[in-house]
């Protein structure tokens, strides 16, 4: 027997009583394709993006005795071990700022890259039997592995904070230059390197088939993490191999971030030039190819 | 806003008269199904991936590049099928109207359209001309719901999920939340629960399609009488709602509560308009022009490039659609289904599950040829206990010694009545444990071209 009343901010007047009628109107029309259509359906439908996001996390670690603590985890172990061999082994420094603060930021940046490539490609997979019922975009689905690039990044800063918390606790100074401008050029870094990330899975997922791509791309984004200034600093690449560097487009992304908070950074215009010449080159043709793949009759 | 609108306001754009809640408007849908097989072995590797189209993208090939986005484009060209494509209207021209507290339903043969109007109003898909202007919100429809919670093992989360992607506010959420568990669950003592866990979760999904902040809900499924006390629960939510003055629209298969929910009704025949009017004439020509109970529209419940899986119905030996069945009826599924590729190895899987504690199953196998077939699985008299049973059946295909699913239909319930607690079990009767392999001809499987 359902009795409550419902509501009683949209009916004031108790059950029963007819409310007001809303003045808003919904329309359904039929999809229009086209480039300014797929970012307007991307807003329009930006809860699923962030559900098929979250499904993406809870479905990796719904079958692990430890759940969602693999979540943390995860990156702590593997940022301790690189630590280990990186800064310990290896003796690589950073200049004016200690080694495992910087390390800890490049890795943040470039799991925000990486982890959106793999895991939008992955995503379509994933969700591959809800899609045959739901014409929602593809494209928000994509876009769904913001959510679990976003969560690593997050964690990421969250250990950075608490190195350089440490640091500041034990030398009295704190290692990075905020300015003005900082939220800025970070912001626009961390934006480069999104859009990286998901161009690259777009253009990939609507290429070929996923699940091939994906196996290639594990290696070829392995590769891709030696070549770009993470684990090293710019300066360490010897000059003739600098050119050389500099064509690789994350890297442009990667020092532009670095350059909104440590202290003494460059960054090369040519660098820059290339990774936003690299994220057109990745969104007009993977648009392009993406939505042909999609369904015509929607 | 509503999922799969434009979510347009009225500035400018469309309008409603003030008592209208719900006005679709020229409505047409066209589906083009591509035969999947284009691929001879002439044809070059990216050809042959552009005409098999990729399961990812539903197996079909996609649309034009218009980088002008240009909005004034509203005549939907009507194209003619290329070789090897069927074209389908589910609707066509559909147009009517919904007065605010009123409940319409909207029914027809298969193919009618039904299905496809509540997939279109549940933002489920698109229109592929026309549109529908609701004042308001348009609530989820029951497959919506369903499909976005079918990993979801609680109720509270299915609830949770539900009020997150259909945008209810945070303030909201936590009521939204317990008015579902609420309507779902219902007030009656606290203690385990006299429902089985699936029907639990059915029950949420139910009641979070009657959405209490939508203005108009969609109503693709409604409980059956045989779930008698949450039926109860769900028809004084669904009145009280309209007494607010939501209006509803019901696409349910089931005449017999369309005729209970609804003042008027909307007949499509063909996916056209046939007959509008006052609900019992409109089932009277239901019952003139099919002869018999309209069965919902065959939908395709899953498909890739081989095979796909159309409908699955419960019937009795005339073929009548009944969910609940006494010991002389004879019950059967029956599983319409469409191959695409020569010689291909179908195994149709049908499961009863009962309480989560009985579980049978039984597989019917068939080498098909490219076509539509009809899989009967008879349920011989006597050999069922008495009770509710879940009725999964699923669809999967052989190719190159590997079996995938191409799709799963859940039928709500079969419920047998008088058959007699100590009968035989099912399993002894027609088939064997899950994870066992019956051909058919060991099991009560029969399965044939469809002559349809």
């Amino acid at each position: 027997m359902v009795t409550e009343q419902l509501q009683p901010t949209r009916h004031p007047l108790g059950a029963g009583t007819f409310k007001e009628p809303s003045r808003r109107l919904t329309v359904i029309e039929r999809r229009r394709p086209g480039v300014l259509s797929a970012f307007r359906e991307l807003w329009r439908y930006r809860r699923f993006t962030l559900h098929f996001g979250r499904s993406i996390l809870t479905r990796r670690y719904a079958t692990a005795w430890l759940g969602l603590v693999w979540l943390p985890l995860r990156p702590v172990l593997n940022i301790a071990a690189k630590l280990l061999v990186f800064g310990g082994l290896v003796g690589i420094t950073a200049g004016a700022i200690p080694y495992p603060v910087y390390f800890l930021l490049a890795s943040g940046a470039w799991v925000l890259f990486a982890e959106s490539v793999l895991w939008s490609i992955r995503a379509l997979e994933m969700n591959r039997s809800v899609l045959r019922e739901l014409h929602v975009p593809r494209l928000v689905v994509i876009a769904g592995a913001l959510v679990p690039s976003g969560i690593d990044f997050l964690i990421h800063i969250a250990l950075v904070s608490c190195g350089l918390l440490y640091y500041y606790l034990r030398t009295d100074h704190f290692y990075l230059e905020l300015t003005l401008l900082s939220p800025l050029i970070v912001g626009a870094a961390l934006l480069l390197l999104m859009l990286l990330g998901l161009g690259a899975g777009l253009i990939l997922a609507a290429g070929a088939r996923a699940r091939d791509v994906r196996f290639g791309l594990t290696y070829l984004v392995s590769f891709l993490y030696f070549l770009t200034p993470v684990i090293y600093p710019f300066e360490l690449i010897p000059n003739e191999w600098k050119p050389v560097a500099l064509l690789n487009p994350v890297t442009g992304a990667m020092e532009l971030f670095k350059l909104g908070l440590i202290p003494g950074e460059e960054v090369s215009w040519k660098a820059l030039v290339v990774t936003v010449t690299a994220v057109f080159a990745l969104w007009v043709p993977g648009l392009w190819l993406f939505q042909r793949r999609e369904v015509r009759d929607w | 806003m509503s999922i799969g609108s434009n979510g347009k306001r009225s500035n400018g754009g469309p309008e409603l008269d003030a008592g209208i809640a719900l006005s679709v408007q020229e409505l047409s849908k066209q589906h083009t199904v591509v035969h999947l097989l284009r691929n001879t072995p002439t044809s070059s590797v990216f050809a042959r991936l552009r005409d098999r189209g990729d399961p990812i993208f539903g197996g079909q090939t996609g649309g034009a590049f218009d980088l002008d986005d240009d909005e004034d484009e509203d005549e939907f060209e009507e194209r003619p099928p290329e070789p090897g494509e069927v074209v389908d209207w589910p609707l066509r021209e559909v147009s009517f109207e919904v007065a605010r507290g009123e409940v319409v339903g909207v029914v027809g043969r298969p193919a009618a359209g039904p299905q496809t109007l509540a997939r279109i109003l549940g933002g489920m898909t698109s229109p592929s001309a026309g549109r529908i202007v609701a004042r308001g919100r348009i609530g989820p429809s029951v497959e919506l719901a369903a499909l976005l919670t079918r990993r979801e093992t609680h109720p509270r989360r299915v609830a949770k999920t539900l009020a997150r992607v259909l945008g209810v506010g945070r303030s909201r959420r936590r009521e939204y939340v317990e008015q579902v568990l609420r309507l779902a669950a219902g007030d009656g003592p606290a203690g385990p629960s006299p429902v089985s866990e699936r029907q639990r979760m059915r029950h949420v999904v139910l009641a979070a399609a009657l959405d209490p902040y939508a203005d108009v809900l969609v109503l693709d499924e409604v409980p059956t009488a045989a779930d008698a006390a949450f039926h109860e629960r769900f028809t004084e939510r669904l009145e009280l709602l309209l007494r607010q003055g939501a209006a509803a629209v019901v696409t349910s298969g089931d005449l017999e509560l369309i005729l209970r929910l609804c003042s008027r009704a909307v007949l499509l025949e063909h996916g056209e308009v046939v007959r509008e009017g006052p609900v019992a004439e409109v089932i009277e020509a239901v019952g003139q022009t099919s002869g018999a109970q309209p069965a919902a529209r065959p939908r395709r419940v899953g498909f890739d490039a081989r095979a796909a899986l159309l409908a699955v119905e419960t019937t009795d030996e005339s073929g009548e659609r009944k969910r609940s069945f006494r010991p002389y009826d004879e019950p059967r599924v029956l599983i319409q289904f469409e191959t695409a590729e020569p010689r291909l190895t179908v195994t149709c899987r049908v499961k009863l599950i009962a309480d989560g504690a009985r579980t049978f199953s039984t597989d019917g196998d068939l080498i098909a040829e490219p076509g539509r077939y009809i899989a009967v699985l008879r349920i011989p008299a006597g050999s069922v206990p008495d009770g509710d049973y879940q009725v999964t059946v699923d669809l999967f295909v052989v190719h190159e010694g590997q079996r995938s699913t191409i799709g799963r239909q859940n039928v709500v319930q079969m419920a047998f009545e008088g058959f007699g607690d100590d009968g035989g079990t099912l399993a002894d009767e027609i088939g064997a444990p899950v994870g066992s392999t019956r051909s058919a001809a060991e099991a009560d499987w029969t399965i044939e071209p469809d002559a349809d």
